[in-house]
């Protein structure tokens, strides 16, 4: 027995050390952080209108104006403002549907995450959530439509949520522009006054943390993300219950021939060519999420329904990617 | 040379081998032959996981074919062995989803819950 142990105590070992390395100038470098971070201009505005808390009548706010509920991007836009337009292989553009991940840590040690979802066609994200501290802030739905170079976006809804609860929604809307003219944006309102009461608060945030704490609320979703490296997994899973096999074999044989050693030797490079396998798939389909805080791009292959995609904050849409 | 001290000597060969196999990995050379990511977590304990949790049952299978020590000694390894797996499908899955441990990591707790106290069990029936 404890030969056994001694034998898959090794095994694993040098398995182990493997799964830290890579091939020099492998597929696998591909997934180190380029440290190029993509340019996210995902609102942009000419006017905006809010509910004011008081007379809770439609008021037109300055593109530079800030008012209390109303995220600072949606007034970083100015009114000279190009339609955004987005090139063919420009950040943030996905070959695939999927979603991806990008977090950052802000001066104030707040903890920023960028959660973007893909069509299942891939190209510019249709959906993007915008976290802070784990909590959701923000979800914006795109629509774009394609150019000869590119995509242009037609069409943004912004939604902020504070403590689970919506507060506010801002959209604009781009015609597609005349060659050499800017595209005019109409801006939009909020239809919801943006200070919530407390009453109101406090059951968004008992629903929102009841949302979160009964997690996983999407397991279609988690089947899927499991399901993206299942063939690998399991190949990995039998390559390993072989290694244990001949190291039983050779332990419990009488005397070592050379087709045990063999054998064993045999099922220790399966082992690791499947184990370089999974490591591969994992690398390649979760390679945002392993590389942590640090800021990186690629899309995994995780599938949305399509309310996630149309910016829904409710719980199936967001629980995944919370802290 | 008996067929014992040959058997052991071919044991030691191997695991003689598989050490050098392990620092050579170490080594400067292997070093210049592979490029090295910063060791994951996650990575290790998948590795790990799955092939403990597929010895385990490799070795649950041997004994319940043995027949030595009852049942129990059958299906201890196999409770270790599953949950061991389900640790590794746990961090598998929340490669991609953080939420998705729950379910995995729930049954990997209970198949541990359940290891720990057969071996309890056996080791306070045992003479």
């Amino acid at each position: 027995m404890k030969y056994r142990m001694a034998y898959a105590a090794l095994a694993a070992g040098v398995i182990t050390a493997a799964a830290c390395a890579d091939r020099d100038g492998g597929q696998r470098l591909s997934t180190e952080p380029s440290g190029e971070a993509p340019v996210l201009k995902y609102v942009s505005s000419r006017t905006a209108a809010i509910v004011d808390p008081k007379t809770h009548r439609l008021e037109p706010v300055a593109a530079d104006a800030t008012r209390r509920g109303i995220s600072a991007s949606i007034t970083a836009g100015s009114n000279d403002e190009p339609p955004l337009t987005v090139s063919n292989n420009a950040p943030g553009v996905a070959r695939t549907g999927g979603t991806a991940i990008f977090k950052f840590t802000d001066d104030a040690k707040h903890q920023h995450a960028i959660v973007l979802l893909y069509r299942s066609g891939g190209g510019p994200p249709a959906a993007m959530q915008h976290y802070t501290d784990g909590a959701l802030v923000s979800t914006s739905a795109y629509a774009w439509a394609k150019t000869s170079s590119g995509w242009i976006r037609t069409r943004s809804l912004l939604q902020s949520v504070r403590n689970g609860a919506l507060v506010g929604t801002y959209t604009t809307t781009t015609v597609l522009p005349k060659p050499g003219s800017g595209g005019p944006a109409q801006m939009v309102m909020l239809d919801r006054k943006p200070v919530v009461s407390p009453l109101r608060k406090s059951v968004g945030a008992i629903a929102y943390g009841l949302a979160y704490a009964m997690g996983p609320q999407n397991a279609k979703a988690q089947v899927y993300q499991i399901y993206n490296c299942r063939i690998e997994w399991m190949r990995y899973v039998g390559a390993s219950a072989v290694l244990a096999a001949a190291a039983v074999a050779v332990s419990a044989a009488p005397a070592l021939t050379p087709f045990l050693v063999s054998a064993f030797i045999s099922a220790l490079a399966t082992e690791g060519i499947f184990e370089d396998q999974l490591l591969d798939c994992i690398i390649n389909h979760n390679g945002l999420v392993l590389d942590g805080s640090g800021a990186g791009g690629g899309a995994s292959s995780g599938p949305m329904t399509w309310d996630c995609l149309e910016g829904s904050f409710a719980a199936h849409c967001t629980t995944p990617f919370t802290l | 040379m008996s067929p014992s001290a040959d058997n052991r000597l071919i044991k030691l060969g191997l695991a003689w081998l598989v050490i050098a196999v392990s620092v050579a990995l170490l080594t400067p050379w292997g070093i210049a032959h592979r490029q090295w990511l910063p060791p994951k977590l996650t990575l290790v304990v998948i590795v790990f996981g799955t092939l403990s949790g597929a010895t385990f049952l490799v070795q649950g299978v041997v004994e319940l074919f043995a027949g030595r020590g009852g049942w129990n000694a059958g299906v201890l390894p196999f409770c270790y062995g599953i949950g061991c797996l389900l640790l590794a499908l746990t961090f598998l899955a929340s490669a991609g989803h953080p939420a998705a441990q729950n379910y995995t990591l729930a049954g990997a707790t209970l198949f541990m819950i359940v290891a720990a106290v057969l071996q309890r069990r056996a080791r306070s029936t045992s003479p």
